[in-house]
């Protein structure tokens, strides 16, 4: 058994896949039709194009995902979190391009992390390991 | 010539640019005067503005926010207090813990002993993020 796929949700696909592709930096990886309005869309990390891939799933409006969403929002807690290898540097870069950070680099002893808002809905951790 | 409801929609618009500006700038010097200029008002038109829309002063938001992102990475088991008071705008540990009890009632190292539904209790009293 493997983990190949991840996901987030979202509610407009053309603004997630711009927003993880063009800002994150990921990879579109799949993008397929699944009927009216329904697409299959996929990106991955550019440094691991065989790797998991992250599936921007459009159920952000049913009801308890958007009840979960919004109490995560609330409570300033990420929905997922990526690895990157500085954080620093990520959250600088990140910001140069308009991000919004609710949570600046922090050490948190084993990891060095910062969270910001993806406009999709959902806050994302990106973290750095630092110590065992 | 604007009417009431049209001046208070334009307020309104502002102040929510304001406070996004707040938030994207949360860890540089924020003052009245600097706050005011993005807004496009005097610091005296501003302050009254600001403080009618929002019940409290944007001086005070700013405060209130850095402690509650403060208080969030304590939640999420920042391990340097001192290090969460300097980016929170605080120079001294004490300064800190005395501004974190006058909006929590407990001090940053109590707080850090709650378990997160309790942690979290206390943050949903605020309305920002």
């Amino acid at each position: 058994m493997k983990i190949k796929l991840a996901s987030v949700p979202i509610d407009d696909y053309d603004k997630a896949l711009k927003f993880y592709t063009e800002k994150l930096g990921f990879v579109k990886k799949h993008d397929i039709p699944l009927g009216p309005g329904v697409r299959w869309i996929t990106v991955v990390s550019p440094e691991e194009p065989d790797g998991t891939e992250l599936l921007l799933e459009p159920n952000a409006t049913y009801p308890a995902m958007k009840g979960l969403r919004e109490s995560l929002v609330k409570d300033g807690i990420p929905y997922t979190a990526f690895l990157v290898s500085d954080v620093q540097k990520e959250y600088e870069r990140l910001q140069m391009l308009g991000v919004e950070f609710t949570m600046e680099p922090t050490d948190m002893g084993t990891t060095m992390a910062a969270i910001f808002d993806d406009t999709c809905g959902n806050l994302i951790q990106i973290y750095q390991v630092t110590g065992g | 010539m604007a009417t009431n409801t049209q001046l208070a929609e334009e307020y309104t618009e502002t102040v929510e640019a304001v406070m996004a500006y707040i938030r994207r700038h949360i860890q540089e010097p924020l003052n009245r005067e600097v706050l005011a200029e993005v807004a496009g008002f005097s610091v005296p038109h501003f302050h009254r503005v600001f403080t009618a829309q929002v019940g409290e002063s944007a001086i005070g938001y700013v405060r209130r926010l850095r402690l509650e992102r403060a208080a969030r990475k304590l939640r999420m088991g920042a391990i340097d207090i001192t290090e969460v008071a300097r980016a929170a705008g605080y120079e001294t540990h004490a300064a800190f813990s005395k501004a974190f009890k006058g909006q929590f009632s407990l001090t940053p190292s109590e707080f850090r002993q709650l378990g997160c539904s309790a942690a979290n209790e206390i943050l949903r009293c605020g309305d920002f993020r």
